[in-house]
């Protein structure tokens, strides 16, 4: 099983301290460049990114990975939730086809994450199927919660683009 | 029978009743009894703690003053599970580290609450979150919860939670 890590990835959009706008991570350097474009941004010898502006393709080259804010604040649940599928003991269980990660509010104004763990929904589930889903979901938030994240993980079971089944 | 007996038998009830083809005031209401039922499973156990059984009215009271969002809070203290409770006071003398039970009661308590509140409030509804297989499984969650409970009730770690969930807002003091 490879080792975590919340490295920057291609694609990925970024926010830069001191410079204005959205970036697109176009190329991740994991070594330093022996000639650095950018003497300040590699100073510490630490590895850097590529970056281009969303709106008008400036560049930003050799940026190095701790100037960067990710803009997507989800992602160390979701790359943590990738990286667990290698394990066999997460094994998904029956009918879990994928999972969704958002950001929301609580009902009391509290922000918190909420992972949606995705099933079709041809047969409606058995009762031992709902009791390995929720044992799944529990031990899925019990690995979350060891991140130590700012906020509150809830993880639940929902149909795959669900429209409403119930009646009204 | 105990209040929480009766909620959580009636979410079962209204889950099952029409699973092929749910109607929605079933899953919600369903979702509403599963919360209440884990609410006064705990809040009954706070004021058994707290409250002598004479006079005969004292333990409903001390129930009643219970807040749903302090208890949440509370709850949080012990979602970690396999480390100690968070932010306890250490003149309490309690180190005891949390197990996955009791994490996973603090825990589904808390999601419990949220989706009481769809259940009852949200509407619109825009996630789609209203269907069979959400209420089925956080009815689900609750029977557990109830299980859970009578594993863990017992042990030193009970009796801090059962406390923390009353009075833990206050514990800075």
């Amino acid at each position: 099983m490879e080792e975590l890590n919340f490295d920057p990835a291609e694609g990925e959009e970024v926010r830069v301290k001191g410079r204005s706008g959205v970036f697109t991570i176009e190329k991740v350097l994991h070594d330093p460049p022996a000639r650095p474009l950018n003497p300040h941004t590699v100073k510490y010898g630490w590895p850097t990114v590529n970056l281009v502006r969303k709106t008008d393709s400036f560049p930003l080259p050799e940026i190095r990975w701790d100037l960067l804010e990710f803009v997507d604040e989800t992602r160390p649940i979701r790359r943590f939730l990738e990286w667990l599928k290698q394990d066999e003991s997460f094994r998904y269980p029956q009918g879990i086809t994928g999972f969704r990660v958002d950001s929301e509010e609580r009902f009391d104004g509290e922000p918190q994450f909420v992972v949606r763990f995705l099933v079709d929904g041809a047969a409606q589930p058995t009762r031992e199927i709902v009791r390995e889903w929720n044992n799944f979901t529990s031990r899925v938030r019990e690995q979350i919660l060891t991140l130590n994240l700012d906020r509150w993980v809830q993880v639940m079971v929902q149909k795959e683009q669900e429209t409403m089944h119930a009646t009204r | 029978m105990p209040l929480a007996d009766e909620l959580i038998k009636h979410a079962r009830f209204l889950v099952d009743l029409d699973p092929v083809a749910p109607q929605e005031v079933n899953l919600r209401r369903a979702v509403s009894a599963a919360y209440y039922a884990a609410f006064h499973l705990l809040s009954a156990a706070v004021a058994e703690q707290i409250s002598p059984s004479v006079p005969f009215g004292l333990r409903g009271r001390t129930q009643r003053a219970l807040d749903h969002g302090a208890m949440a809070k509370a709850a949080d203290l012990f979602k970690n599970s396999g480390r100690p409770i968070t932010g306890i006071p250490d003149d309490i003398g309690h180190s005891e580290i949390v197990s996955a039970k009791l994490a996973r009661i603090a825990g589904d308590f808390k999601d419990l609450q949220q989706n009481r509140y769809i259940a009852d409030y949200d509407v619109l509804d825009a996630k789609n979150v209203v269907t069979y297989v959400w209420a089925v499984g956080y009815v689900t969650k609750a029977e557990q919860l109830f299980l859970d409970w009578k594993d863990e009730r017992g042990t030193d770690n009970a009796k801090v939670f059962l406390a923390a969930l009353m009075l833990a807002g206050k514990w800075g003091k």
